[in-house]
């Protein structure tokens, strides 16, 4: 290659960095990156520049609810497309390449792949109140199928999302229970006094027995907490107790989520 | 008792991907934690809403969760390429919401510089610093320089979209390109370090 036709590679660098090529000129640089090991180490070189570009955008805290709608979200898709399945036979529509719109492009002139079912669509933000509705109702889904070919099916554990009640603030709570243990995720709980934990307890008939759960709240007031047995329970209560927590509750209960028999 | 799972937590970045690979649901949480500021904020000074911005980053994290397997160590950090899908994301969301051609109606470079940063918490101190250090790089660029970048970078114009709204020519918004990022990248050492 003449050293005049390198440079033209060259100097599209900058703009390949910035993300300022066209989507042809960027496949097409990105076809010359692979046999110009000049090009890579310049590129490797100016790469830490584009960070910091990234790193003197002004900080912002996104709402805590962002981080719930997201992992509900994540919940959903493990319900519905289960690790064990996947593992073995991934059903799932999975996006293509989705970190270029160059590489959006060269998807987009492959084939298009039978899905039976976009969960990337549905689990558009727009669309996770109905997600969230159909969840929340109490239908259980995430029975997978393992593939094979060999007509051999496994059912795989089931999830349910159910939704709490709070009493105090803008506090929310959902149990994602699979089988019988579930998971507590809560957001904008208050911040606790010195010397002060939350615990989650579990109600079962009227005998209210305490769990090892024991947590305190991230700075942006979300917290996560394991329910491991839920067996023969009707609710799972959280209130805020003593460091090293109790053996009945101190203080009303701030979450309570009924647990459907 | 904590919260997060402390395994995760040492996983380094590149780790945390491998697991999310195998669809690891703690360790995608763990690595969303770790940019999630980041990710919202990049989101944020390129479209402007928060709830457009919040949507963005969803978006982008299912998409990470759903494909954390095509990540490729060889081709960079795993924050940079986290980031670099809200990135694009937002772009994509900038272009489809404006359908908009190559314009001077406004002033780009205020019109970016202009969003306000809200809710900082202490926990950004550490990196304030480091962010007042890289401004001080980025704000030594002639304007000419920090214009095409932030046109590029964060308004989402091509350099063929910028040089037809500064009507300058192709290889000028390239070389102003080139030498901004050469300035900003020779402010750095060999580890991306801000030279004191």
């Amino acid at each position: 290659m003449s050293t005049q036709g390198h440079n033209s590679w060259k100097e599209q660098l900058p703009a390949y960095l910035l993300g300022a090529l066209s989507p042809v000129e960027k496949i097409d640089l990105e076809y010359h990156l692979g046999g110009c090991a000049e090009c890579q180490a310049e590129l490797r070189w100016l790469a830490p520049a584009k960070h910091r570009l990234v790193e003197q955008v002004e900080q912002v805290e996104p709402s805590p609810e962002l981080k719930t709608r997201l992992m509900a979200a994540v919940e959903a898709d493990l319900a519905e497309n289960p690790v064990e399945a996947v593992a073995e036979a991934p059903a799932i529509a999975i996006e293509p390449e989705p970190e270029t719109a160059a590489n959006r492009e060269r998807q987009e002139r492959r084939p298009a792949k039978k899905n039976w079912f976009d969960f990337g669509q549905l689990l558009r933000p727009a669309a996770l109140g109905a997600v969230a509705a159909v969840l929340f109702a109490g239908v259980i889904i995430g029975y997978g199928v393992r593939g094979g070919g060999e007509g051999s099916q496994a059912p795989v554990v089931a999830q349910k999302v159910i939704p709490g009640d709070s009493n105090v603030g803008d506090a929310d709570a959902v149990m994602v229970t699979s089988g019988n243990s579930g998971t507590l995720r809560i957001t904008n709980l208050p911040k606790l006094e010195d010397g002060e934990v939350y615990q989650a307890w579990t109600q079962k008939g009227q005998e209210i027995v305490p769990t090892d759960s024991l947590f305190t709240p991230r700075r942006d007031g979300t917290a996560t907490a394991s329910i491991p047995d839920l067996s023969g329970v009707n609710t799972v209560m959280v209130s805020a107790e003593p460091a090293g927590g109790s053996e009945q509750p101190t203080t009303t209960p701030i979450i309570t989520i009924p647990i459907p028999s | 008792m904590p919260t997060t799972p402390q395994p995760a937590r040492h996983l380094d970045d590149e780790d945390l991907l491998t697991q999310v690979g195998k669809r690891d649901q703690v360790a995608f949480e763990a690595f969303y934690d770790r940019f999630e500021r980041q990710a919202f904020s990049l989101a944020y000074r390129i479209i402007g809403e928060r709830s457009a911005a919040e949507d963005i980053v969803q978006e982008a994290f299912l998409s990470i969760w759903k494909s954390g397997e095509r990540y490729d160590k060889t081709r960079g950090s795993a924050g940079a390429w986290a980031l670099g899908i809200v990135r694009n994301r937002a772009i994509d969301t900038l272009r489809s919401k404006a359908s908009r051609t190559p314009t001077l109606d406004s002033d780009d470079d205020s019109v970016l510089e202009s969003r306000p940063a809200t809710n900082r918490t202490d926990e950004q101190a550490m990196r304030r610093e480091t962010q007042r250090e890289v401004r001080e790089v980025i704000s030594e660029l002639p304007e000419k320089q920090s214009k095409v970048i932030n046109l590029a970078f964060f308004g989402g114009f091509s350099q063929s979209e910028i040089s037809e709204m500064l009507d300058l020519p192709l290889g000028t918004v390239k070389g102003r390109m080139r030498l901004g990022l050469e300035k900003i990248r020779g402010g750095l050492n060999e580890e991306g370090q801000v030279i004191a």
